[in-house]
C-alpha cells in the first residue's frame, strides 16, 4: 500500500475577486522509503501539494490519504497528532526556535507528546543524529550563531528526531548556495537510506532533480511528468 | 509543559528592553501599594499600642456613682464585683490598673499648663516604674506624699526643675474648683503625642485633691496579653459584671447621636475631666454603675480611615496594572506578528493549539510574576530603611510613629493578594493575544512573512 495517495486534490484560493487554482486534479502515490522531488517553475503548485501532504492545509476537492487515512476527515486536533506522529518538516526559512540551542531545537519534536523514549536513549538519539548532520561541536549554539548551511543541517536533525515515516521538505535549498544545497540534499538523500525514511522535497533546481530516485513534476496545478528511475527506470 | 515553560522564559528575555518595562512598570506599581499597605499595617498597631499607652489600657471600666445630692459623680466604691467579674478572665490579662485621674492646669509662676493627672495605686502596679523613660529625678519617689512625674514637655512648659512645688488647679468629683501642690520628682520623655500625655502622682495624693475617700479610684483599665482577643474577652466581662451590678449597655443605639454621646462621655471620663450631671430621679441608681469600653470602641473610626486608605490605594494600583495591561496587550499583539512564522513551525511539527497559546500565557505571567517580585524587593528594601530613621517623638505626627519609627509590617495577605490580581490582569491582558496566535493556521502562518 502507498503512504501516501493523492485522488484528484484541487487547491483554489481566492485572490481579490479572482481565484486561482494552484492545484487542479492531482493524482499520484507516493511508496514507503523513496526519495522524491517535486519539481516545477514557480507558481506550478509544488508547496500547495507539500501543504496537503503535511497536513497543515486542506484540498478544496478531493482526498489525500496518508497510510491509508482520508486526512480530510480528521478534526484539527488529530491532523496536528498525525504531524507529529508521521511527518517531519524542513522549512525554505528553517523555522528553528530561535531561543532554543541546537541540542534543544531538534530534541524539542520529541518533547511535544508521547514518544515513549527513555530519557537516556532520547539523549542518545539526539546526540547521534547531531553527529549524523556533522554539529558536534555546535550542540550548545544558538540558531543566530549558526551558518545557512548549519541551521538545515539542524532542521533536517529535527525533522528527523520524532523517526517520522515522512519528511517533507519545500525549497530546502533556495536559502543556500549551491554548493551547500548540493551537501544538504546528499545529506537528505543519506538519511533517507539509513532511517528509511520517505522524503518528499520540493525544488526548482534540475540539479538536484537528478538525486532523487522520484520525480513528480508540475506545471500549472497539473503532474506532467512522474517518473520513477532507479526503481521502474520508466515514465508512470 | 515543562518545555512550554522554558520557551516562554527564554522568549521573555528575547526583546529585553520590552520586557523590562512591562516588568518595571507592574514593579513600580506593586511596589507603591506594598509600601502602602505596609505603612497602613503598621499604623494600626502603632495608633493601637500609643491609644492604649496614653489610656492605659485595652479595657477601661470606669464607675459612676449617684450621690445624696442627686449629682453623678465619677467614682467606684463597690469594686469588689467588678473585681470577681475580672478574675474570671486572669488567664488573658497581662496587668490590671486602678487609678484616678483628673484634668485641670498646672501653675507654676506666670505659666499654666493643661494636663491631665493620673493617681496610681503604686503598690499594685509593679510594672508602672519600669514602663517610662525616666530623664531626670527618680520614679521610686512618686510613692512620696503630693510626689509628681511630668513629661518633659511639661517640664519645658513650665520651666520646672526636680523638687520644686507646682500648684494644680482642678474640679473635684462633685464639681467643687480645688487646688493642690504637686512636688516634681521626676520627669519621663514623652512617647505617645498628640497631648495624651498624663502627669502621674500616687492614688492616694490625687484622691485628698478630687475629693475620693483613700482607697477609692474611679477606673480599672486592663492590658491584654493578647490584644487581638479585645472585643472577646470585653463581651465575656460585661455578661459576667451584668449579672452582679449595674453596667452600661454596650449594645449600639439605633439612634447613632446618642452613641457618639455615650463614647464621648466614656473619653471625657478616661481623659480625666470630671463631668458633673444632675440625674433625675427616675433615671437614679444604688452603688456604682459600671462602663466597660475598649480599645476597639475608640480607635474604630481611625481604623476604617486606614481601610478606606488601603480601598483608595488598591484602586490606584488597579488602575496602574490596567495601563500596563494595556502595554502589554498591545506588545503581545506585536510579538504574534513577530513570531508568525515560529508559530507556523511549531504547529507544523505537532504543537497543539493550547499550547501555542500557553507559551504566551507563561511569558506574560513571567514578567508579571518578575515584575511584582522586583516591586516586593524594593518595597521591602524601602521599608526598612525608612524604618531605620528616627523622625522624632516631639511632633503631632509621633501618636503615629513607634518611639519616632515608622512601623512598617510587611503586608503577606495583601502580598498575595495584589501577586493573584497581577497574574489574573496578566493573563486577561495576553488572553486575546495568545488566543488570536493559537488559531493560526499553520499554512498561513508558515507563509507570512513581515
Amino acid at each position: 500500500m502507498a503512504i501516501i495517495s493523492l485522488h484528484d486534490v484541487t487547491k483554489d484560493y481566492p485572490l481579490g475577486k479572482t481565484v486561482v487554482h494552484a492545484l487542479k486534479g492531482v493524482s499520484c502515490e507516493i511508496q514507503r522509503g523513496e526519495f522524491i522531488t517535486i519539481a516545477g517553475p514557480s507558481g506550478s503548485g509544488k508547496s500547495t501539494i507539500l501543504n496537503m501532504i503535511g497536513c497543515i492545509d486542506t484540498p478544496s476537492s478531493g482526498n489525500v490519504k496518508i497510510n491509508g487515512t482520508d486526512t480530510s476527515a480528521l478534526s484539527d486536533k488529530s491532523l496536528t497528532q498525525l504531524r507529529h506522529q508521521v511527518l517531519g518538516f524542513i522549512f525554505q526559512s528553517f523555522n528553528l526556535i530561535p531561543v532554543l540551542n541546537v541540542y534543544e531545537n531538534i530534541e524539542f519534536p520529541l518533547l511535544i507528546g508521547k514518544n515513549g523514549m527513555h530519557p537516556s536513549e532520547k539523549k542518545t538519539w539526539i546526540n547521534t543524529l547531531i553527529r549524523e548532520v556533522g554539529l558536534d561541536s555546535w550542540k550548545t549554539h544558538r540558531p543566530s550563531e549558526l551558518s545557512g548551511g548549519q541551521r538545515q543541517r539542524v532542521a533536517i536533525a529535527r525533522a528527523l528526531a520524532t523517526r517520522p515515516e515522512i519528511v517533507l521538505a519545500d525549497e530546502p535549498t533556495a536559502n543556500l548556495d549551491s554548493e551547500t544545497g548540493e551537501t544538504i540534499i546528499n545529506l537528505m538523500k543519506k538519511m533517507n537510506h539509513e532511517f528509511k525514511t520517505t522524503f518528499i522535497f520540493s525544488t526548482h533546481d534540475n540539479m538536484i532533480v537528478e538525486i532523487a530516485d522520484h520525480v513528480i513534476r508540475l506545471k500549472d496545478g497539473i503532474i506532467t511528468e512522474n517518473s520513477r528511475k532507479k526503481k521502474t527506470g520508466v515514465a508512470v | 509543559m515543562k518545555q512550554y515553560l522554558k520557551i516562554a522564559l527564554r522568549n521573555s528575555t528575547r526583546q529585553k528592553k520590552r520586557s523590562l518595562l512591562l516588568g518595571g512598570a507592574i514593579a513600580f506599581g506593586f511596589l507603591i501599594i506594598t509600601l502602602l499597605n505596609s505603612f497602613t499595617g503598621g499604623l494600626l498597631v502603632t495608633i493601637q499600642n500609643n491609644f492604649s499607652n496614653a489610656f492605659g489600657g485595652h479595657i477601661y471600666i470606669t464607675g459612676k456613682e449617684v450621690n445624696e445630692r442627686n449629682k453623678e459623680v465619677s467614682v467606684m466604691n463597690n469594686s469588689a464585683v467588678l473585681l470577681e467579674s475580672i478574675d474570671a478572665l486572669r488567664m488573658d490579662i497581662a496587668s490590671i490598673s486602678k487609678r484616678s485621674q483628673t484634668s485641670g492646669n498646672l501653675i507654676f509662676g506666670t505659666r499654666q499648663y493643661r494636663q491631665k493627672i493620673e493617681g496610681v495605686l503604686l503598690s499594685e502596679e509593679k510594672e508602672f516604674s519600669t514602663a517610662f523613660a525616666v530623664t531626670a529625678g527618680t520614679i521610686d519617689d512618686l510613692s512620696k506624699e503630693n510626689a509628681v512625674m511630668l513629661s518633659t514637655e511639661t517640664v519645658q512648659l513650665l520651666n520646672l526643675q526636680i523638687g520644686e512645688t507646682v500648684l494644680y488647679k482642678t474640679t473635684t468629683t462633685t464639681g467643687q474648683q480645688n487646688v493642690g501642690e504637686f512636688i516634681l520628682v521626676a520627669v519621663f520623655a514623652d512617647q505617645s503625642g498628640f497631648g495624651l500625655t498624663s502627669g502621674y502622682t500616687n492614688l492616694e495624693s490625687l484622691n485628698k485633691i478630687i475629693g475620693l475617700p483613700a482607697g477609692s479610684y474611679q477606673t480599672v483599665n486592663i492590658f491584654l496579653k493578647d490584644m487581638a482577643s479585645i472585643d472577646a474577652k470585653t463581651e465575656l466581662l460585661y455578661e459576667k459584671l451584668k449579672t452582679k451590678a449595674i453596667v452600661e449597655s454596650r449594645e449600639t443605639e439605633k439612634d447613632e447621636t446618642e452613641d457618639t454621646h455615650r463614647m464621648a462621655a466614656n473619653m471625657m471620663r478616661m481623659m480625666g475631666v470630671q463631668t458633673i450631671r444632675e440625674v433625675p430621679p427616675e433615671e437614679s441608681w444604688e452603688k456604682t454603675k459600671f462602663t466597660i469600653a475598649t480599645l476597639n470602641d475608640y480607635t474604630d473610626q481611625i481604623m476604617s480611615l486606614v481601610e478606606v486608605l488601603n480601598v483608595i490605594g488598591f484602586i490606584i494600583f488597579i488602575v496602574l496594572m490596567i495601563i500596563t495591561m494595556v502595554g502589554i496587550m498591545n506588545s503581545f499583539r506585536m510579538v504574534m506578528i513577530e513570531r508568525t512564522q515560529e508559530i507556523g513551525a511549531m504547529r507544523a511539527m505537532g504543537v497543539q493549539k493550547n499550547n501555542i497559546r500557553n507559551i504566551f500565557i507563561f511569558e506574560a505571567l513571567i514578567i508579571a510574576l518578575l515584575g511584582a517580585a522586583a516591586g516586593l524587593f524594593f518595597s521591602v528594601t524601602i521599608s526598612g530603611i525608612l524604618g531605620l530613621v528616627n523622625f522624632g517623638t516631639d511632633s503631632f505626627i509621633s501618636f503615629f510613629l513607634d518611639k519616632g519609627y515608622l512601623s512598617l509590617v510587611i503586608p503577606v495577605g495583601e502580598i498575595f493578594r495584589n501577586i493573584i490580581t497581577v497574574s489574573f490582569l496578566s493573563l486577561a491582558a495576553v488572553l486575546l493575544p495568545a488566543r488570536a496566535a493559537a488559531k493560526l493556521k499553520p499554512v498561513v502562518a508558515l507563509q507570512t512573512n513581515y
